[in-house]
C-alpha cells in the first residue's frame, strides 16, 4: 500500500535562498506525524508543497500515491488542510461556511455530514453562530471541521495550537487523537511546541534550516536517547543555532 | 510637548516618503496637470490656426476680416483644467493621506503603544495633522511649480511677479482644500471599525461633494441643458437674460445652495477668479478679486476649522480602534 | 475518502453563489449602491425640472423676441425624447455606478483573501477557471440586479410624469441604455477584481483601480477631445465638437480604443437622444466594440490573475 506521504529529495529555492534542501521522508498511513523546526525552518513551505499550493524546485512528493505536481487534482481529493490562523468568512455562520466547503468537495448530503462533523468535534452548539463572533479556539475547531467534512485520508495542520490557551491546546490534542483513532486519518502536523508533539504524535521529524535533521518514531526517539533525556533535549541538540 | 509633536510629525513625513501612495498620487496629479496644460495650449493653438485660415479666406474673397475676433491669449487661463484636476485628484490625495495616517497605527496596533506613553491626545493628533499638512503642501507645491514652469515654457512669455502671486494664492487655497479631505479621511479612519469601510465612506463623501453636488448645480443651470447655452440658442441679449432670470430666483437660490455645500465649488470659484479664468475677473487687481471672493475662502477655512474641531474634541476610543478581525 | 472533483458548471455555480452572498452583505457595496439609487431617483426629477425650466424660459423669452421683431426659434427642448429626462444617469453611471462596481469586484476577491480561505480553496480539487468564472458571474449578476431595479424606478417615473409620449421605441431605448450601462459597469467590476487578486495590499487594491477610473473619466477625454474634467460630467459634453487638428486626430485614434468612458458616454447619450453625434468621429458600433472588447479582455485578465494567485501569500499585507 502506498505511503500516506512520501517526499523524495524535495527542494525549494527562492533565488539564492534554499527553503527546503533535499528532504526525503516517508510517512505511513495512520500515523500522527509531528513536523518540528524553528521559525523559518521550512515547515510551512513543506506543507504548502504537500497541499499542492506550491511547486517544488526539484524532487518529488506524493500524497496517497498521487504526485502533488503531476496529479495535483487527485492528490487534493485525499487531503484536508487547516492553515495557520484560519479565519473563514466572518459574516457567515459556521453552518454556512461548512456548507460552502462541503459542496466544494462534492460531499453528498452536506447538511447531515456537517452535523456529524460538528458532533465529532464537540461543537454542535456553534452551528448557527457567526464565525466572526467566535473566539480563536472555537474558530480553530470550525477550521478543523471544514478540513474533515469530506473525510480525507490525510489531514494537514499548520501550527494548529498557535494562539490557543492551555485548555484549547488540550481540547485540540484530544480531537486530533480522536480523528486518527476513529476516522483513521493520517495527521501531518507542523508545530514548534515540543510538549504537544510528545503527547500526540507517533512519529516526528525535525527540520533545521531547510534540512531534515532527524526522523523517527517517538518510541525510537526515547529508545535512542534514553529515559533521562527529553524530547526538548533532542530538539535543542539538533538545532544548535536556534538554541544560541 | 513640542518635541513630541515634531517627533510624530517627522515620523509621518518619513513613513509617507517610504511608501508608494504619496508618490503615486502626487505623480498622477502632476501628470494630469501637465496633460491639461499641454492640451489646453494645443487647443488654443488650433483655435489660432483656425482664425488665421478663416481670416485668410475672407481676405482672399475680398471681404473684411475686421469682425473676426482673434482668440485671446491669457496664460493663466490655460490653468483651468489644472485647477479642476487639483479639485478632483487633490481631494483623493487628501483622503488617502488621512486614511494612511490612521491605518498605519491601527494596522500595527501601535496606537495603544503610543497612547500609553506620557503623550496627550492633542499632541499626538497635532503631530499627525502637522506632518501630513507638510506632505500635502509639498505635493501641491511640486504640482504648482511644475505647472508654472510648464506654463511659462508653453506660453513662451514667462510669468510676471503678479502671475506668480496669483498662483501662490491658489496654492494656499488648494492646501486648505486638500487639507479638508485629509481631515475627513483621518477622522473616518479613526472612527469606523473596519478600515476599508472608512476609506470607501470617505470616497463616497468625496464623490458627493466634489463631483455630484457641483454636477447637480450644473444640471439645474438651464444654460447647460442646451448645447451652446439656452440664451445663445434663443438669441437673447444679456440685459434681457437678466430680466428673464429674475423670475427664477427661488430655483436659482436652491441651485446655488446645492453648489455652496461643495468645498470643491468654492475652491474652483475662488481659483478661477484669482487666475482670471472667469472673464469678469480677468485683468482685475488681485486684492480686489480676493475681496470679492472672500466668502469662498471663508467657506474653505470654516470647513477646515470645523473638521479640526471635530478631530481634536472627540476622544480616541482605543479599544474600538483595532484592525478588523 | 468522499471527496470528488466538481464539474466546471458546479464549481462556477458554487463560486457565484458564495461571491454574491459576500458582495451583497458588504456594507460598502450597499452604501455605494444606495447612493446610486438615490441619484437614480433624483436624476429623473433633475431632468424634468431642467427641461421644465428651459420651457419656462422659452415661454418668457417669446414676448421679448416678438417685441424685438426677431424670428421665433423652435423650443430647444421641444422635440426631445422622454428618454432625455434621464440624461444625468449617464453621469451617475459613470461616477457612482462605476465606483460601486469597482468596489463590488474588489470585495468578491478581497473577502476570500482577507478571510484566509484561499489556501483552503486551492487545496481542494476545484477547477480554478470555473471558480473565477463564478466570481465574474457574481459581479454581472449583482450589477444586472442593481440596474434592473434602477430601470424599474425610471420606468415608473416615466409613467407618473405628465405629458410624456411613451412609445415602444422609448421603452426599447431605456432597455438599451441599461444594457450599455451594464457593459460599462461590469468592466469596472472586473478591474476591481483584477486588482484585488494581483496586488499585495488592500489599500493599493482599492486605490489603483480608482486611479485608473479617474484617468479614464477625466484625463483621457481631455487628451482625445479637449473635454475638461468638470465638463466631462455634463452629459451635454457628448455634443461638444472635438477640435480638429493633427494632435487630437492622433490622440483620439491611439487612445480611442481604450477610452471606455468616452465610448460609454457617446453610446448612452445617443440612446437617450441627447446627442446628434455631429462633429464626432465616434460611431455606435465602434463604441460598442470598445466596450465589448474591454469586457472580454478584462474577464480574461481576471481569470488569469485569479488562477495565478499565490495561495501561500494570499493574505493582504495591510
Amino acid at each position: 500500500m502506498a505511503f500516506a506521504i512520501k517526499m523524495d529529495k524535495l527542494t525549494k529555492r527562492y533565488d539564492d535562498f534554499v527553503a527546503l534542501d533535499s528532504v526525503s521522508l516517508e510517512i505511513e498511513r495512520g500515523e500522527i506525524f509531528g513536523f518540528l523546526g524553528h521559525n523559518g525552518a521550512g515547515k510551512t513551505t513543506t506543507i504548502n508543497i504537500l497541499t499542492t499550493l506550491l511547486e517544488p524546485t526539484s524532487g518529488k512528493a506524493s500524497v496517497c500515491g498521487h504526485d502533488v505536481v503531476t496529479e495535483s487534482m487527485m492528490a487534493r481529493m485525499h487531503i484536508g488542510y487547516v492553515p495557520e490562523n484560519v479565519r473563514l468568512y466572518d459574516s457567515m455562520s459556521a453552518k454556512d461556511n461548512l456548507l460552502f466547503f462541503a459542496r466544494l468537495s462534492g460531499v453528498v448530503n452536506p447538511l447531515q455530514r456537517i452535523d456529524e462533523t460538528l458532533t465529532i468535534l464537540d461543537c454542535s452548539e456553534l452551528r448557527d453562530k457567526k464565525v466572526g463572533a467566535m473566539s480563536k479556539g472555537l474558530r480553530q475547531r470550525i477550521g478543523l471541521a471544514q478540513a474533515i467534512l469530506h473525510r480525507p485520508d490525510v489531514l494537514f495542520l499548520d501550527e494548529p495550537t498557535s494562539g490557543l490557551d492551555p485548555l484549547g491546546i488540550k481540547t485540540l490534542r484530544d480531537l486530533i487523537t480522536k480523528l486518527n483513532r476513529e476516522l483513521g486519518m493520517t495527521i501531518f502536523m507542523n508545530t514548534h511546541l515540543i510538549s504537544e508533539v510528545s503527547k500526540t504524535c507517533t512519529s516526528i521529524a525535525v527540520l533545521n534550516h531547510g534540512k531534515l535533521a532527524y526522523h523517527d518514531t517517538i518510541a525510537g526517539v526515547l529508545a535512542r536517547f534514553g529515559d533521562d533525556k527529553t524530547l526538548e533535549d533532542l530538539y535543542l541538540s539538533l538545532t544548535p543555532a536556534q538554541a544560541a | 510637548m513640542q518635541t513630541q509633536i515634531t517627533t510624530i510629525a517627522g515620523k509621518e513625513v518619513r513613513d509617507a516618503l517610504r511608501t508608494h501612495l504619496l508618490s503615486l498620487l502626487t505623480g498622477f496629479l502632476v501628470i494630469a496637470a501637465l496633460v491639461s496644460l499641454t492640451v489646453s495650449a494645443i487647443a488654443l493653438h488650433v483655435d489660432y490656426l483656425t482664425y488665421v485660415e478663416s481670416r485668410a479666406l475672407l481676405i482672399s474673397l475680398g471681404k473684411s476680416a475686421a469682425e473676426l475676433a482673434p482668440p485671446a491669449f491669457f496664460p493663466l487661463k490655460l490653468l483651468r483644467g489644472f485647477v479642476e484636476h487639483v479639485e478632483i485628484i487633490g481631494g483623493v490625495l487628501g483622503i488617502v493621506l488621512g486614511y494612511r495616517a490612521a491605518a498605519v497605527e491601527r494596522g500595527h496596533s501601535t496606537l495603544a503603544l503610543i497612547m500609553t506613553r506620557p503623550l496627550t491626545q492633542t499632541a499626538f493628533l497635532s503631530g499627525k495633522v502637522g506632518g501630513n499638512m507638510m506632505l500635502i503642501m509639498a505635493g501641491l507645491a511640486t504640482t504648482f511649480v511644475v505647472g508654472a514652469i510648464a506654463l511659462a515654457a508653453i506660453s513662451g512669455l514667462g510669468l510676471a511677479p503678479s502671475d506668480l502671486a496669483r498662483i501662490f494664492v491658489v496654492f494656499t487655497a488648494a492646501s486648505f482644500y486638500v487639507g479638508i479631505f485629509f481631515l475627513l479621511g483621518f477622522i473616518l479612519a479613526l472612527t469606523i471599525k473596519k478600515l476599508p469601510t472608512a476609506l470607501l465612506v470617505a470616497f463616497a463623501i468625496w464623490l458627493s461633494l466634489v463631483l455630484i453636488a457641483p454636477q447637480i448645480g450644473d444640471t439645474m443651470d438651464p444654460d447647460n441643458q442646451v448645447a451652446g447655452g439656452v440664451f445663445h440658442a434663443l438669441d437673447i441679449a444679456k440685459p434681457q437674460q437678466t430680466e428673464i432670470l429674475k423670475s427664477f430666483k427661488t430655483y436659482e437660490t436652491i441651485r446655488d445652495g446645492i453648489e455652496q455645500t461643495s468645498p470643491a465649488k468654492h475652491f474652483e470659484r475662488f481659483s478661477f477668479a484669482v487666475l482670471g479664468i472667469k472673464d469678469i475677473y480677468n485683468g482685475q487687481p488681485l486684492a480686489e478679486v480676493i475681496r470679492d471672493r472672500v466668502t469662498d475662502l471663508w467657506w474653505l477655512l470654516a470647513i477646515f476649522a470645523a473638521l479640526v474641531f471635530v478631530l481634536f474634541l472627540r476622544p480616541l476610543n482605543l479599544t474600538r480602534l483595532t484592525k478588523e478581525q | 475518502m468522499t471527496s470528488r472533483q466538481l464539474t466546471l458548471l458546479e464549481t462556477t455555480w458554487l463560486s457565484a453563489r458564495s461571491s454574491i452572498r459576500i458582495g451583497i452583505k458588504d456594507n460598502t457595496v450597499v452604501l455605494l449602491a444606495g447612493l446610486f439609487f438615490a441619484m437614480v431617483l433624483i436624476s429623473a426629477y433633475l431632468g424634468w425640472s431642467a427641461t421644465a425650466t428651459v420651457n419656462a424660459i422659452y415661454t418668457k423669452a417669446l414676448p421679448v423676441l416678438q417685441a424685438q421683431g426677431k424670428a421665433i426659434p423652435a423650443n430647444p427642448v421641444g422635440e426631445t425624447s422622454p428618454l432625455s429626462l434621464f440624461r444625468n444617469m449617464v453621469t451617475y453611471v459613470a461616477l457612482l455606478g462605476a465606483l460601486a462596481s469597482l468596489v463590488l469586484g474588489h470585495q468578491v476577491v478581497a473577502a476570500d483573501r482577507k478571510s484566509g480561505v484561499i489556501p483552503i480553496l486551492f487545496s481542494r480539487p476545484i477547477n480554478r477557471t470555473g471558480f473565477a468564472i463564478g466570481k465574474i458571474s457574481a459581479i454581472i449578476f449583482a450589477i444586472v440586479g442593481i440596474l434592473i431595479a434602477a430601470g424599474l424606478v425610471n420606468a415608473l417615473t416615466m409613467l407618473v410624469l405628465p405629458g410624456l409620449s411613451l412609445s415602444g421605441a422609448v421603452w426599447i431605448g431605456l432597455i438599451k441604455f441599461y444594457a450599455v450601462s451594464g457593459l460599462y459597469m461590469v468592466a469596472f467590476g472586473l478591474l476591481g477584481a483584477i486588482c484585488a487578486s494581483t496586488l499585495s495590499t488592500e489599500s493599493m487594491a482599492l486605490l489603483i483601480p480608482v486611479t485608473i477610473w479617474l484617468a479614464l473619466t477625466f484625463i483621457v477625454p481631455q487628451i482625445t477631445a479637449n473635454i475638461g474634467p468638470m465638463a466631462a460630467l455634463n452629459p451635454q459634453s457628448a455634443n461638444l465638437i472635438a477640435p480638429t487638428g493633427g494632435f487630437f486626430a492622433v490622440t483620439s485614434t491611439l487612445l480611442g480604443p481604450f477610452s471606455i468612458a468616452e465610448s460609454y458616454r457617446y453610446l448612452a447619450s445617443s440612446i437617450l437622444e441627447i446627442t446628434s453625434g455631429a462633429g464626432t468621429t465616434t460611431t455606435a458600433l465602434g463604441s460598442l466594440t470598445v466596450l465589448a472588447v474591454a469586457n472580454l479582455a478584462l474577464a480574461g485578465a481576471f481569470i488569469f490573475s485569479f488562477k495565478t494567485l499565490d495561495a501561500c501569500r494570499s493574505d493582504y499585507r495591510d
